[in-house]
């Protein structure tokens, strides 16, 4: 976790030793992490992992039974008006006033902050100048979800909340709302976001923080993750025969091939093997299927890619 | 700030007039209760009143003379009864009046050439249906005075004497007005404050504007000021459509109308923040505030006197906050009486917001 030691810059966000205590559970388990201003971080895990929990007291809206937090050289917990001042923050599932327009919206929000950005500037650069003066009943998903990061950017904040931000959305959008996301990471604001879409995690951010059961248990780059924890391919093999116990089978048999460093089977009846030496492990299937000690109907090879990352490290998938 | 506050009502203003439901039940309920009531009730004292006539010594032309003429009147449906039987069935309801002819010394007062003091025709009427008993009032009052120019064309022979209380002059809409307006209030405050709240809580509006450097409590004093707005509109258009549409008479002062819509208004809107710290959806909100504004509708003398409500349920009636209101606004309305003559009410008033009030800051929850 190399960060550039030459600028002695302010970090964006410096969050140490956070805890959030809800009776016996801890939501919140002793997270800590930093930063970088202009950074695009992100907090990946699963459904209940505690990153909107870890979030939302970081945008000041729980407070944490311990840990400091500060923004931009702020201490957040000592100075909160000061701290929100600097944040634009885009809640999970938060509604909307259904009977107001959306230039409405933008105007309303806009009054809530000191900071002001031009309301039609802003619609322009989320697409939503056509639908200014409509209500906010009648918009699609993703128009909902650009117009929440409207507000979230109306007071032309440096550090950017974005609380599963693509969640719900068909393909299109989300890949329209991604382009959005880097629009704002161009213009040098920080962000922050979570997802529990690996994809998303992968496209858009620096870095990437893995949650699980309110601990951090990995932050790095995507590619580092996956170097470190997930390296080499996936060769998902599908045998030619269905029936009792043959992928078991299969599995055992492929277990001790060479450059496996791992053997599962998933839940479309393929045996998926992880290799650190793709040539050898392939020569190796390969070989055994002239010999017929195994019958396989197909091969798959794959990067291996975060949601590897975080099967290897919690045993579960993201999306449970 | 204030800009800011300014700018949430006039959002919220937005979204009220954009919300058909609410503009149903804020406006056009009231005025539709007003209208139907008013006019059902108006409608029954036009039909026939049934009258009973008490003759008594057996007659004499004067009292036979008075019969015909009541007989004739075509909104009276006349039966001779004896007194006993003729109040007993004017107490069970089953007769709108009573007249009780005079009896042979009304002969003697012909005789007497009118030196003699009027003879008195008494009057019985039901004191909760005061609309049917002016009405028999007029009926009577007019035959008895046409009698005396008649038959003696000099001084009253007869007086009608009505027995009972003096009846102001009242219309069902006179009556009716203040009740609407007060049920208006407690029904924005119950039903329309605690829902709104509740969704904007349910739906994360409030966590929204939370995260958000604006004061909440400015948020909230947004909403209390176009609830407040809202509310002296719709009293406004009540009034408006009682006076313009239904004829219905202000006898006090405007002035301490709007205070009274005020004070209303401040009252429930508390209650209504208060509820809306115990519901955790807008529909468990709304039921709430149905089920409390729904009794205390109709037994607080809202369309009806509270006299007609069984002596069992009084005492729960003095308690519920919308009583002291109606009776501050009808006795403005009716009778023109100020407000100090309804201190203890508003006190009492006050004491339910303040109840509400903490109730409301001590659970009050943001998301």
């Amino acid at each position: 976790m190399a960060q550039p030691q030459s600028a002695p810059a302010v970090p964006a966000i410096v969050v140490e030793g956070l805890v959030k205590r809800y009776g016996p559970v801890a939501a919140v388990d002793g997270i800590s992490f930093t930063v970088a201003r202009g950074e695009t971080f992100g907090l990946l895990g699963p459904n209940g992992a505690g990153k909107t929990t870890t979030l939302e007291i970081i945008e000041g809206l729980r407070k944490p039974d311990r840990g400091r937090i500060v923004i931009e050289g702020i201490d957040a917990l000592a100075e909160p008006e000061r701290a929100r001042a600097l944040m634009g923050v885009q809640l999970q599932e938060a509604g909307l006033f259904d009977l107001l327009t959306v230039a409405e919206t933008v105007r309303l929000f806009s009054r809530f902050h000191r900071r002001r950005v031009d309301v039609g500037a802003l619609l322009e650069r989320l697409q939503l100048t056509e639908k200014a003066n409509a209500r906010v009943r009648t918009l699609s998903g993703g128009q909902r979800q650009r117009l929440s990061i409207a507000l979230a950017l109306v007071n032309d904040p440096q550090v950017v909340f974005l609380d599963e931000p693509t969640t719900g959305l068909d393909p299109q959008a989300r890949r329209n709302l991604w382009d959005v996301i880097r629009s704002i990471r161009d213009e040098g604001r920080t962000v922050v976001l979570t997802t529990h879409y690996m994809d998303e995690a992968e496209a858009l951010c620096d870095r990437i923080a893995i949650v699980d059961q309110g601990r951090l248990i990995a932050l790095d780059t995507p590619s580092q993750l996956i170097r470190r924890h997930a390296p080499g391919v996936k060769i998902h093999v599908t045998p030619a025969a269905v029936g009792d116990g043959t992928l078991e089978q299969l599995v055992e048999t492929l277990a001790p091939l060479p450059g496996v460093t791992a053997v599962t089977a998933n839940g479309q009846g393929e045996a998926v093997l992880y290799s650190d030496a793709f040539e050898e492990t392939i020569g190796a299937l390969v070989r055994m299927a002239k010999e017929g000690a195994i019958r396989y109907h197909s091969l798959r090879v794959e990067a291996a890619n975060l949601e590897d990352v975080f099967l290897k490290l919690t045993g579960r998938r993201l999306r449970e | 700030m204030l800009a800011g506050i300014l700018t949430v009502t006039e959002m919220a203003l937005r979204i009220f007039w954009r919300d058909k439901h609410a503009l149903f039940w804020g406006i056009a309920f009231p005025l539709m209760l007003m209208g139907l009531i008013g006019t059902v009730f108006s409608d029954m004292d036009n039909l026939v009143l049934r009258t009973a006539v008490v003759i008594p010594d057996g007659g004499n032309p004067l009292s036979q003379g008075m019969l015909a003429a009541l007989e004739d009147v075509r909104a009276l449906e006349v039966v001779v009864e004896d007194e006993a039987t003729a109040l007993a069935a004017l107490r069970r309801g089953d007769r709108s009046l009573v007249v009780v002819l005079p009896g042979d010394e009304a002969t003697a007062a012909l005789a007497g050439g009118g030196t003699s003091a009027p003879v008195p025709v008494r009057v019985y009427y039901d004191e909760a249906r005061m609309q049917v008993a002016q009405a028999g009032l007029a009926i009577v009052n007019g035959i008895v005075h046409d009698i005396n120019q008649r038959v003696t064309g000099r001084a009253d022979v007869l007086a009608v004497e009505a027995a009972g209380v003096a009846a102001e002059q009242l219309s069902m809409f006179d009556f009716l007005l203040p009740g609407i307006l007060a049920m208006g209030l407690m029904q924005s405050g119950l039903m329309g404050v605690s829902a709104v709240i509740t969704a904007y809580r349910e739906r994360l509006l409030l966590k929204r504007v939370l995260a958000t450097p604006f004061p909440p409590a400015a948020f909230l004093a947004g909403l209390i000021l176009r609830f407040t707005i809202t509310n002296v509109i719709q009293g406004l258009i009540i009034v408006l459509v009682g006076v313009l549409v239904f004829g219905a008479r202000v006898v006090g002062s405007y002035v301490h109308l709007l205070f009274l819509v005020l004070v209303g208004s401040v009252v429930f809107l508390t209650i209504g923040f208060a509820i809306s710290t115990v519901s955790r959806t807008a529909e468990a909100a709304n039921t709430m505030g149905s089920a409390v504004a729904f009794p205390m509708m109709f037994l607080s003398g809202t369309f009806w006197p509270r006299e007609l409500i069984p002596q069992s349920l009084q005492p729960l009636i003095d308690v519920l906050p919308l009583t002291p209101l109606v009776e501050a606004m009808r006795a403005v309305v009716t009778q023109g009486e100020s407000l100090a003559a309804h201190a203890a009410g508003l006190l009492y008033l006050g004491a339910w917001a303040v109840a509400a009030a903490v109730v409301a800051v001590r659970r009050f929850r943001w998301e």
